[in-house]
């Protein structure tokens, strides 16, 4: 269940997109969405507490490495902007085994239940499942409804986007070709859960291996960020037009992201 | 994959497919269960919610911990009001007999002259998966509003990143984590980014920070696979954290008590005694 940070708020999503990452192939929509919230400095607005995903506790992944105090974060967590009408989710834990059918029922009626505008579901595919055209060119794809298929159409074709839709997979269910996601998580049935329940959705996705995945998540952020318009990295002018604002030079990275391959070796190894 | 040495190895993600739902955990729910004794079911029956009103609660999870609470805190003046069974049915019985500090047990003791003082021990390996249900059982019988929580645990070294070797570290060592209702300074330096702690410690933490009730989490760092004096010693200041030093009386015998619990322990592990 949500469990609001203030109870004392009382808070409406109504019109709001949420963005929520997919435990996918080297947690890039995490990853990525790690990038937004701290990049943007959200705030957090809430938890969400289910058996289906692990428990994980530790300290504030935002905080300055420096810093000695003790801001508690959990294993899923809700963080808001009012300014971009933007609900991010972020989970830290993976899912139990077997249990990814029922938090995905809890998620789809919860958006229904808030009147969240659209979903972006943040994912990753397996690099070694794709197709010959695929391995050249730009990694980044999507895949969206109908309904914001439409919406979006000569953004996602224009010059600066310049999205690619996901190639379908001809199987012997749909010759035509369908959606094939292998490490994408719960992004492909999540999202079709959503065309069932008439849910705006889309899932923005890169392809990648294993490994070091920052750079596949600063991928996936900055082509998010060309089209939701969130962060601004070129300095411009204020409404005065003449003080200049810089609101951020460069993604901010959390400093959870730290010790990526864990302990530096003992030296007194090799003596 | 292919290797550098040509040979071809799965690709290990943690990505899960979403076609992974086939297996699935027996029976999340029911598979922990908490009994409790008659007369503190009774005690339940008589209060407004059904819940017994608690104000200071610690759970000690893992050999280590147990080790530290019964050396120190359950020694003397506590009653076993309950238990928490891994794998039971409803209608099998059980005596609350099991008593020796390394079998695996979880039971409930209440101060005898403090009733609303509880400690839960739990030498079980209760897999993450079964936390969340472990901790709803046990919350949905205990009003803690007023009160403190305590959790103990401990884990190895090779779970903790840092910029500095492990070998400088000196383990074993304690770190903490807290909740934003507890406005108190923790008895050991805060666990740093990006260290987590996972399992039923940060489920009980997780339920305690979620519900606005103030709780610290003592993490203990051991570089030992089996539980050793050294490890023990290392819990050994807490005795005077919140709410513990409430909830205990002095044990003159804690060395001959921790002695016998290592002892207890070594007996499994050594290959040539």
């Amino acid at each position: 269940m949500y469990i609001p940070a203030d109870k004392k708020k009382s808070k409406s999503f109504e019109g709001y997109t949420l963005i929520v990452p997919a435990v996918s192939v080297g947690n890039v929509g995490q990853l990525a969405a790690d990038l937004l919230i701290s990049t943007m400095w959200l705030e957090r607005c809430g938890f969400i507490y289910h058996d289906s995903i692990l428990p994980l506790v530790g300290n504030d992944p935002y905080a300055h490495p420096e810093a000695d105090v003790c801001k508690l974060v959990t294993a899923c967590e809700v963080y808001e902007s009012k300014l971009h009408q933007l609900v991010i989710i972020q989970q830290r834990a993976p899912f139990v085994k077997g249990k990814m059918s029922s938090f995905r029922r809890w998620l789809t009626s919860w958006v229904k239940e808030n009147k969240f505008e659209k979903l972006v579901i943040l994912s990753s595919m397996h690099a070694h499942e794709r197709l010959d055209i695929q391995l050249q060119g730009p990694q980044f794809r999507y895949i969206s409804t109908p309904d914001l298929e439409a919406e979006n159409k000569e953004r996602f074709t224009h010059d600066v986007l310049k999205w690619i839709p996901l190639e379908g997979r001809p199987s012997l269910e749909d010759p035509e070709g369908s959606l094939y996601l292998p490490g994408g998580g719960i992004a492909k049935s999540l999202f079709e859960d959503c065309s069932k329940e008439n849910i705006p959705a889309i899932v923005v996705l890169v392809f990648c291996a294993e490994g070091d995945n920052a750079q596949d998540a600063v991928k996936l952020a900055y082509n998010l960020n060309l089209w939701m318009d969130l962060i601004d990295f070129k300095p411009k002018y204020d409404l005065d037009g003449k003080t200049i604002i810089k609101p951020a030079s460069t993604w901010r990275v959390p400093s959870s992201w730290r010790l990526l391959f864990g302990t530096a070796v003992d030296q007194t190894l090799f003596h | 994959m292919a290797t550098f040495f040509g040979e071809i190895l799965p690709v290990i993600s943690r990505a899960v497919d979403d076609d992974d739902d086939d297996e699935s955990f027996e029976n999340l729910e029911t598979y922990v269960k908490i009994k409790w004794k008659k007369e503190a079911q009774e005690e339940m029956e008589l209060t407004k919610d059904k819940k017994l009103q608690v104000n200071a609660f610690v759970l000690a999870v893992g050999p280590a911990a147990t080790g530290f609470t019964q050396t120190y805190v359950t020694h003397k003046n506590y009653e076993i009001i309950g238990a928490m069974f891994c794998g039971m049915k409803e209608d099998d019985v059980n005596t609350f007999g099991q008593m020796s500090p390394t079998d695996k047990t979880c039971y409930i003791y209440r101060k005898c002259d403090y009733p609303s003082a509880l400690v839960c021990e739990c030498n079980y390996d209760i897999r993450p998966e079964y936390a969340h249900s472990f901790v709803n059982q046990l919350m949905s019988c205990l009003n803690l509003c007023e009160g403190h929580v305590v959790i103990f645990g401990s884990t190895f070294t090779s779970e903790y990143k840092s910029d500095v070797p492990t070998s400088d570290m000196n383990p074993p060592f304690m770190r903490a984590l807290k909740t934003a209702s507890f406005l108190g300074t923790p008895m050991a330096p805060y666990l740093e980014q990006p260290n987590v702690a996972t399992g039923l410690p940060a489920q009980m933490l997780t339920y305690c920070h979620i519900h606005k009730l103030n709780a610290v989490l003592y993490m203990c760092y051991t570089d030992s696979i089996h539980l050793d004096f050294a490890t023990l010693k290392t819990f050994q200041p807490l005795i005077e954290s919140t709410p513990v030093k409430y909830m205990r009386e002095e044990n003159k015998k804690a060395s001959e008590t921790l002695k016998k619990i290592v002892d207890l322990h070594t007996k499994h592990s050594t290959l040539y005694m």
